[in-house]
């Protein structure tokens, strides 16, 4: 075994989260172990920042021999994810720190932690596939935390959409393993080309990560569970642990060497699809939380929709990864830090010169999801544009067209999120409610809360220096400041607006009727009530006709066994007492006998 | 005959006399009993750990001694009946500490330790048996021995299920001996040969070995219980909670399925078999198996009814690996034999400790047992996730091989079946999960017992903690040269000469 320190420090990554859990377990009364547990992602942020790329470790003495290592993809990923896990959970100390079952909840976030760390570092798809299950179960507990019961009904939805993609995935790894003979990813990206039924693996892969991702048809479980869970929860579900189905469609598939037209042209379609169909239904909620969840479904599908493009023209893929690469850095943080200001706005405000403020801090993530110049969507949008420029695919048509498109409607869902959350200040809250607001009780936000969410909008801020210090090179800062650049991103902004004022001043004066509105889970209501009940019904019965037959014949049997039985015994019996008769028995003695003398006498 | 021969019928005669030597202690005597109960269990199993360090030194293992004209009854320690010796002995002292625990203050515990003992005695026996006779003897002896503790308790009922296990056993027993009979007829010997010995005759005869394989396999399928064969086993679950751990993780059910990976691989040898045609007939009716008995599992309110039929479907993974002749399908195949009996070992504990400490018999009454019992509902959990086959548990190694063998074998609808199966564990899995750890209990339990300090007795509560953390182990740790894994790999390398 051999121990050395690069070896050490990739697996304390997962274990000290891991080992925290354990700990809580058995002394959940422990007030310092629970403060301990934000820290736990420490470990993982130092990997993340100090240690050098393109490593691939073997453990053998693991599982089925496992590989621990670290590309550039993993860096970027890493980084993030440590440092959302990380502020998130210094806000979850100020969120839960009056509420009972605390413990409970960091049981299951250092679980998932432990998950989230732990795949991105793997090399290998059964340690990948672990922690990935570890993930998915441990974040069961995080949505149905509350236990209301949307809640249960959420959980319900969710574990099991994460139980079929686990299934569905396993069937996909078994068959890359067994084609490629290994269960390494960086054999089985070589091996890709070789492997049979491809069609058939990408389909399972696109359904089993695609669960994860939010892809539009998979998506149902999101609306549901991101509103449900604890806001801590949510921010870390929508941030970091999203992005974890795109990453196992980039660990497995040999992007940027393989052409794929079918799957890339499909999965630009559906990522186009996503993205359009987030807003379109994000738009009628009336819960800031589901308003985010389908907004990131609609981000996911444009990281659909490069993916596809990677796949369509592996040539481009260098810089699409990269262009990938800063938009969920800085989506995980944005979406993430917009999560964590619904917690913060709940409260009422103290005066409109802080609510002000609040609201200018709003806008940096919201703007630079939108792609406001400098922020790192539009790098990301800008680099997708000047590729495709270059290429002659008929696609780049498509994504020229699409890009500013999507960036509107990203703004329209993001209006209607500051409408919803917009905050009251205490005067307005008073004269609203009739109640006087005392100052000295907890109706002000806790430190940790409201600093780690500013902590997250800093982050956002500084994503670009960020994505520079990692390693990813974006090209010069002064060509994305250019005045076509600012003039375009203006005029989307005045549009929406103007859309967003419009539209606000008519349904104040005529509600939207109530049959417009499209309940959380869009699909899975109709499916629920119309689909579902009639497959069960036919299953149940099915096996109860199955049942009933079965039994039949059982009693068939033992009838005629019993009746068989019964003659037997009652043959038996009349035989037995004719045997009992000194005549018969001496008839018959005599008989053998007389056999006897007969073959003695033969031989 | 040096000390080498004697080995194996000592492994054997240990359980044995301690039958013998219970039965004559007065019902009283709970000390006594309890020091020879664990002290030979002990002394056995560190008489399996000597025979395995001479294993791997290269001694060999034979008992031999002339039975019936031209046959002899052997026991043999090779490295498959190794496997299953190991297993026995370490689940039978666990087994033992739990019983001793479970049945405190029941009448007739010398008569039920004695039949216990005599139950183990008969299953290393099948384990260490040599050849197809001496397999058939302690078979029958399995049967003969587990019914009394099947009944135990006494009354009608169990009485009943009693009846009927009989009838099913030892009808099984008589196609086995007409099998056994058949075959000795047409070769003249039933020696265990790895690789199988059929392969080496003449090869004119194919119908009628056909006729003997499936012979064998009604016999010993009745105990694997094979649909439609498996009538006998949710009856028997009014066995007191021990037994029914021990026969259904150890004892009888995987000696019947034992029995079938013997036949196959020593007798018939699996290229044979494959020529024979009767792999893919097995394969099938071991996949109808599974899926069968996990639906029926899912409508099942009982606890021990909804482990029983997870069983017979588990049980079935085991012959599938064989039936799917590829080596890495049968190293899954018999991996899961140490898997599947110490995942299940732990969750019948656990219902045990249930019913010991609350009453409690059904899923529906388990509401919030997760805050009143959570060591015994966390190792309930692990098993539970095991038997889905969630890594890093034991039981997705055993899906993973055979996933894989199937792949490798040309087989791709085995890992669908695989697939839906571990659809269907969840289904039933996880609804118990929940209900223990997320709902609030509906009222008081019904009939609490208190044990002082701890959730429940120590007994009681320290081998299902131990089997669970073994799940854990065997799965995490399984590429490690002394795991179950590495053995099978080891067995099936000599079988298929790799």
């Amino acid at each position: 075994m051999n121990f050395d320190f690069n070896t050490l420090l990739l697996l304390a990554v997962p274990s000290f989260p891991l080992l925290l859990a354990l700990t809580l377990m058995l002394k959940p009364l422990s007030k310092t172990v629970i403060l301990l547990a934000p820290w736990m992602a420490l470990p993982s942020l130092l990997v993340a920042m100090l240690m050098p790329v393109d490593i691939a470790i073997e453990v053998p003495w693991l599982l089925l021999g496992s590989f621990v290592g670290f590309t550039e993809t993993a860096r970027v990923l890493l980084f993030f994810t440590s440092i959302l896990w990380l502020s998130v959970g210094i806000y979850a100390l100020g969120y839960f720190v009056n509420k009972e079952k605390n413990a409970t909840f960091f049981i299951w976030f250092l679980f998932a932690m432990s998950g989230n760390l732990g795949l991105i570092i793997a090399q290998d798809m059964v340690l990948f596939y672990t922690f990935f299950s570890l993930m998915s179960l441990a974040s069961y507990g995080l949505v149905v935390h509350s236990e209301s019961t949307e809640a249960l009904r959420a959980g319900r939805i969710y574990i099991i959409l994460v139980i079929i993609g686990e299934i569905i995935l396993f069937v996909a790894f078994s068959m890359m393993a067994a084609s490629a003979d290994s269960i390494e990813f960086t054999v089985l990206r070589a091996a890709f080309a070789n492997i049979e039924v491809n069609n058939l693996i990408i389909a399972l892969l696109l359904l089993g990560f695609g669960i994860k991702a939010g892809i539009v048809g998979l998506h149902v479980w999101l609306p549901l569970a991101y509103p449900v869970a604890p806001t801590p929860a949510s921010a870390i579900l929508s941030g970091a642990m999203i992005a974890t189905g795109l990453l196992g469609i980039m660990q497995v598939l040999p992007l940027g060497k393989v052409e794929l037209p079918f799957w890339g042209a499909f999965m630009m379609v559906i990522g186009m699809l996503s993205t359009f169909y987030g807003v379109f239904v994000g738009l009628f909620q009336n819960n800031p939380k589901t308003v985010l969840a389908y907004s990131s479904i609609s981000s996911m599908g444009i990281m659909i929709m490069a993916i596809g493009l990677g796949l369509v023209s592996p040539a481009l893929w260098a810089l699409v990864s990269m262009a990938m690469l800063v938009y969920i850095l800085q989506h995980g943080f944005a979406k993430a830090a917009l999560f964590l200001s619904v917690g913060v706005f709940k409260k009422p405000i103290a005066s409109k010169m802080t609510r002000f403020v609040f609201i200018l801090a709003l806008l940096i993530p919201v703007l630079s999801l939108v792609g406001a110049p400098l922020s790192s969507a539009f790098v990301a949008k800008k680099i997708l544009e000047t590729q495709l420029y270059a290429s002659s695919s008929a696609w780049s048509e498509w994504v020229h067209v699409f890009m500013p498109w999507s960036s509107l409607a990203t703004s329209l869902l993001l209006s209607r999120f500051i409408y919803l959350i917009w905050p009251k200040t205490i005067k307005e809250y008073e004269r609203s409610n009739h109640e006087y607001v005392n100052l000295e009780q907890d109706l002000l936000v806790p430190k940790s809360m409201w600093m780690s969410w500013l902590f997250l909008v800093l982050m956002v801020v500084l994503s670009p220096m960020i994505v520079l210090f990692l390693g990813i090179n974006t090209g010069s800062m002064v060509d994305m400041i250019s005045v076509k650049a600012l003039v375009q991103f203006s005029t989307t902004l005045g549009a929406v607006f103007l859309l967003s004022y419009i539209t606000w001043h008519i349904t104040k004066r005529h509600p939207i009727p109530k049959g417009l509105k499209i309940p959380a889970g869009d699909l899975l209501i109709v499916a629920e009530t119309y689909i579902l009940p009639s497959i069960i019904k036919s299953f149940t019965s099915t096996v109860q006709t199955v049942q009933r037959s079965s039994q039949w014949l059982v009693s068939y049997i033992n009838t005629a066994i019993d009746s068989g039985s019964g003659f037997a015994t009652r043959y038996m019996g009349e035989l037995d007492k004719k045997l009992k008769q000194w005549t018969v028995a001496i008839i018959l003695l005599l008989e053998i006998m007389f056999i006897f003398i007969l073959f003695a006498w033969r031989l | 005959m040096n000390f080498d021969n004697w080995v194996p019928l000592l492994i054997v005669i240990i359980p044995l006399f301690v039958s013998v030597f219970i039965f004559t202690l007065a019902e009283d005597k709970t000390k006594t009993r309890s020091v020879l109960n664990i002290g030979a269990s002990l002394f056995s199993l560190g008489l399996v750990g000597f025979i395995l360090w001479g294993v791997s030194s290269g001694h060999h293992y034979e008992t031999r001694f002339s039975f019936l004209p031209g046959l002899d009854f052997v026991l043999r320690a090779d490295s498959l009946s190794m496997l299953f010796v190991t297993l026995s002995s370490a689940l039978w002292m666990l087994t033992t500490v739990y019983a001793i625990g479970y049945l405190e203050g029941s009448p007739h515990r010398s008569r039920f330790f004695g039949f216990f003992s005599l139950c183990v005695a008969a299953t290393l026996g099948v384990a260490l048996a040599g050849n197809l006779i001496t397999f058939l003897l302690f078979y029958e002896l399995l049967t003969l021995a587990t019914y009394p503790l099947i009944v135990h308790r006494g009354t009608i009922k169990v009485r009943r299920a009693g009846r009927i296990y009989l009838m099913y056993t030892l009808a099984g027993g008589a196609f086995l001996l007409l099998g056994t009979v058949l075959l000795y007829s047409i070769t003249g010997t039933l020696e265990f040969v790895t690789g199988g010995f059929l392969s080496a005759f003449d090869s004119s005869n194919h119908s009628l070995l056909i006729l003997v394989f499936v012979l064998l396999m009604i016999g010993l399928g009745v105990k694997a219980a094979i649909i439609p064969l498996h009538g006998w086993l949710p009856h028997s679950m009014v066995a007191p909670a021990p037994v029914s751990s021990l026969l259904h993780a150890v004892a009888v059910v995987k000696a019947g399925a034992f029995g079938i990976v013997r036949v196959v691989y020593d007798v018939f040898g699996i290229e044979f078999s494959v020529i024979l045609g009767l792999t893919l007939p097995l394969a099938i009716i071991a996949s109808i198996t599974i899926i069968y008995a996990s639906i029926r599992a899912l409508f099942q309110d009982g606890l021990k009814a909804r482990l029983a039929y997870s069983t017979v479907s588990q049980v079935s993974y085991i012959i599938l690996g064989v039936a799917i002749a590829g080596p890495l399908a049968a190293v899954g195949g018999v991996v899961h034999l140490v898997h599947q009996g110490v995942t299940k070992i732990t969750l019948f504990f656990c219902a045990g400790n249930f019913a010991e400490t609350l009453g409690i018999h059904n899923i529906s009454q388990m509401h919030g047992v997760g805050r009143r019992m959570p060591w015994t509902m966390t190792a309930f959990t692990i098993g539970a996730l095991g038997m889905i086959g969630i890594p890093p548990l034991a039981g997705f190694i055993s899906k993973w091989y055979l996933g894989l063998g199937a792949l490798e074998a040309g087989q791709a609808w085995v890992l669908w079946v695989l697939a839906g199966s571990s659809l269907l564990n969840a289904a039933y899995f996880l609804p118990i999960l929940y209900v223990a750890w997320f709902k609030k209990p509906r009222g008081d339990w019904p009939a609490e017992q208190k044990f002082g300090k701890y959730e429940t007795s120590l007994l009681l509560l320290v081998p299902p903690l131990i089997t669970a953390l073994f799940v854990v182990l065997l799965g995490l740790f399984a590429s490690l040269p002394f795991s179950a894994l590495a053995w099978s790999e080891f067995i099936i390398s000599k079988e298929f000469l790799l």
